[in-house]
């Protein structure tokens, strides 16, 4: 059996037998394997409550954000909730305002007070004498003759444009 | 340990006991006894059910021309158990919500967690109610009901109520397709009113009203209100109705009804009855198509056969007359049209007899009701032939004795332009889902009434009453017109008898006359001149001028110009002599 020196402080593990009064070196001591597996057992089960604290606090960090990002989020979408229906709402408006402006009274109200227009008192018929599409004697663009003199006397109202 | 300290010892166990035997107690009750008690407590005040109003569909002209919608506006309520100082509240809101401040303030102090301030105020108003940032008063939103033409087509189109519910009218008939599904959202809401967002959340979404069609034209509406209320005031009518049909498809395109004004505006103004449908009255000479239809479709008659007819022919106990004294004429049964021969029309009803003619008026329309299904809607009064007088054989012919509505008249003359076929009317012409889906109305009913050469033999006749007769005044340049007119007499209210003075003009008829794509009656009420052919004709055919050039229906292959006048020694419709049994 092979002598293992007994580290100066043990904790925990009791002596395996009565030890002697220390005399200028302590005693050495057979560890037995128990010991050993109990400090590793406790080693992992601090290491596994410590990774399950951890996880735990992580997981509320966790919660706790998601949550306030929920919470952001439906305020954001009662905010846009609430646009929507604004723009619906305006939309609407707006509808009506044109149908407002279209309306034949209105129209009417605004030819006959704004622009001075009348209703016809009569309409004239007009019957074409001729089939359609037939060439007129004197076509504006005709070379010469009463075309060109009336292109002309067209072109002098139209100043400079082409 | 004294003895005294041990009492007191025991004291404070046994009040712990206590104390938590209470605690436990409440306990076992709150979680045992009745948890379904305190957990529906706790449910109603974190959640909240909101009513989620549909929105009420559209109605719009044939050509998609909005004729009524609803707008969001803004509704001012109260609670009354927040308001801390109902006087200056009152102070405050009642300039901005037109409302006396007394009125307001009765309202802040009534008992109760909801009361109406104002509805349906505009977005101006509501803004300045909620910049006072007063407690417990509110501003929601919710649609009111507009008509962008104002009050075009009002009668039609009909009205609603503060709750958008219809009340008359087309909104009324058609509320529940319009109206739509109402939907609801529960969700559970924080102190703050906040919802909570991993709380419960329920959504039932409303389902938005259809949108309606309407075969009205807008433009034709706004014409034939705006002639109409031109000629009650030329004539000081006190009302009058206009019609315009599309006699083929039964399609209503223009309907109008006005009364006169009153007091110091005698602007005529649309009426909220729509008087075409609800509204019956005598129609005089316009009736005597249907006694010469029927006579024509029982072979007793052609058009070109020839009567002696005197201008007097007593009936049992009355003796009735043309409208002039003549002697015995040799008419045709299309002068007699032409000319409006009281006497002859009765002549020709006689052979029909009473039975036949009777069915005649029947089959024409008359004594039901319309397929509209229009609320308020009258069938006419029509009396059993088992209950006619004497002189009902002569009444009756020539329009006096039976009254219908104007609708029901203008059907009677859409059979005539029909080629004999009654075609129902109709004013929906389509519906708009709320997902877009367009449904085409189903198309008009219809019934054979008379034949074919019956139909074209009556226009023929009903052409020259416009070309020669009584309704010249209806002619149009370029279109053949067919036509007839009416001046009936009006009964006294609740009494048997007739209104001195006062008659009920028309004039009823279609055109083209040879492919009828317009049909049209005009009807006033006691207007001067009293002559339907002289006051309804011309309204006529104003109207059928512009319905013309409006829907592009070109006129004929003749060369047309300017309006004829009316020839000097125009015929005038003949006016029913009273009726006396």
């Amino acid at each position: 059996m092979n002598a293992i020196p007994v580290p100066l402080r043990h904790r925990g593990a009791p002596a395996p037998g009565p030890v002697p009064p220390p005399a200028g070196r302590p005693s050495l001591r057979v560890v037995d394997d128990r010991h050993l597996r109990a400090r590793a057992r406790r080693r992992r089960v601090r290491a596994v409550v410590a990774v399950i604290a951890a996880l735990a606090a992580l997981s509320l960090l966790g919660m706790a954000a998601f949550h306030a990002a929920l919470v952001e989020g439906q305020v954001e979408l009662s905010r846009l909730e609430g646009e929507v229906a604004d723009e619906q709402a305006r939309y609407q408006r707006l509808r009506l305002r044109v149908a407002e402006l279209e309306s034949p009274e209105r129209i009417v109200a605004a030819a006959q007070e704004r622009l001075g227009m009348v209703p016809p008192p009569g309409v004239t018929y007009l019957s074409p004498s001729g089939p359609a599409g037939a060439p007129a004697d004197t076509a504006p663009d005709a070379p010469g003759g009463d075309g060109v003199q009336a292109w002309a006397a067209v072109k002098s109202h139209l100043a400079d444009r082409p | 340990m004294t003895r005294r300290t041990g009492l007191r010892l025991i004291a404070v166990l046994v009040t712990a006991l206590l104390a938590f035997g209470l605690v436990a107690g409440r306990l076992v009750h709150l979680q045992v006894v009745a948890p379904d008690h305190y957990a529906s407590i706790g449910h109603a005040q974190r959640v909240r059910s909101i009513a989620l109003p549909a929105d009420r569909g559209a109605l719009f002209d044939r050509n998609g021309h909005e004729l009524a919608l609803s707008v969001p506006q803004h509704t001012v309520w109260a609670d009354p158990r927040l308001v801390t100082d109902p006087r200056a509240y009152a102070a405050a809101l009642g300039p901005i919500l037109d409302l006396d401040p007394e009125v307001v303030r009765e309202r802040l102090i009534r008992t109760g967690a909801f009361v109406y301030l104002a509805r349906q105020i505009d977005d101006e108003r509501a803004s300045r109610v909620r910049d006072l940032g007063l407690a417990g008063i509110n501003v929601i939103t919710e649609p009111r009901r507009f008509r962008p033409a104002g009050d075009l087509a009002a009668a039609v189109l009909g009205t609603v109520d503060l709750d958008n519910i219809g009340v008359s009218g087309l909104e009324l008939h058609h509320d529940e397709l319009l109206a739509g599904v109402p939907g609801e959202l529960v969700v559970e809401r924080a102190l703050g009113g906040m919802t909570i967002p991993s709380g419960e959340h329920r959504l039932r979404p409303a389902e938005r009203g259809a949108d309606l069609v309407l075969t009205l034209d807008r433009s034709l509406q706004y014409e034939a209100e705006r002639l109409l209320a031109e000629q009650i005031a030329a004539t000081g009518a006190k009302g009058g109705m206009v019609v315009l049909m599309a006699p083929r498809s039964g399609d209503i395109l223009a309907m109008a009804s006005l009364r006169a004004g009153a007091g110091d505006d005698p602007t005529p103004r649309p009426t909220r009855d729509n008087m075409a449908v609800t509204t019956v009255f005598e129609p005089g000479s316009v009736n005597k198509v249907i006694t010469l239809a029927g006579a024509i479709e029982e072979g007793l008659f052609t058009a070109d056969d020839v009567l002696v007819v005197p201008d007097r022919l007593r009936v049992s106990t009355h003796v009735f007359s043309d409208h002039e004294r003549h002697p015995p004429e040799r008419w045709s049964v299309s002068d007699i049209l032409t000319r409006s021969s009281n006497v002859g029309t009765i002549m020709i009803a006689q052979e029909l007899g009473r039975d036949r003619f009777d069915a005649y008026l029947r089959r024409f329309g008359f004594g039901e009701r319309t397929a509209l299904g229009f609320p308020a809607e009258s069938a006419g009064l029509m009396l059993e032939p088992g209950g006619w007088s004497g002189t009902s054989i002569g009444s009756l012919p020539i329009g006096q004795g039976v009254s219908v509505t104007a609708l029901q008249m203008l059907l009677a003359y859409n059979v005539i332009a029909n080629d004999g076929v009654y075609v129902a009317p109709r004013l929906v012409k389509a519906s708009v889902d709320a997902d877009g889906t367009h449904r085409e109305a189903r198309p008009a009913a219809t019934r054979p009434v008379v034949s074919g050469p019956t139909a074209v033999a009556m226009t023929d006749m009903l052409v020259r009453a416009v070309e020669e007769g009584t309704g010249v005044r209806a002619r149009i340049e370029g279109y053949p017109v067919a036509g007839k007119t009416g001046t009936a007499r009006k009964p006294l209210d609740g009494v048997r008898g007739y209104k001195p003075g006062a008659y009920m003009a028309s004039f009823a008829g279609f055109v083209p006359a040879d492919d009828p794509k317009l049909s049209m009656i005009v009807v006033l009420d006691e207007p001067h001149p009293i002559y339907g052919g002289v006051v309804a004709a011309p309204l006529f055919a104003d109207l059928a001028r512009y319905a013309l050039r409006h829907l592009r229906i070109p006129p004929g292959a003749a060369v047309v110009g300017e309006e004829p006048e009316p020839p000097p020694g125009t015929l005038t419709e003949p006016v029913p002599q009273p009726i006396q049994d």
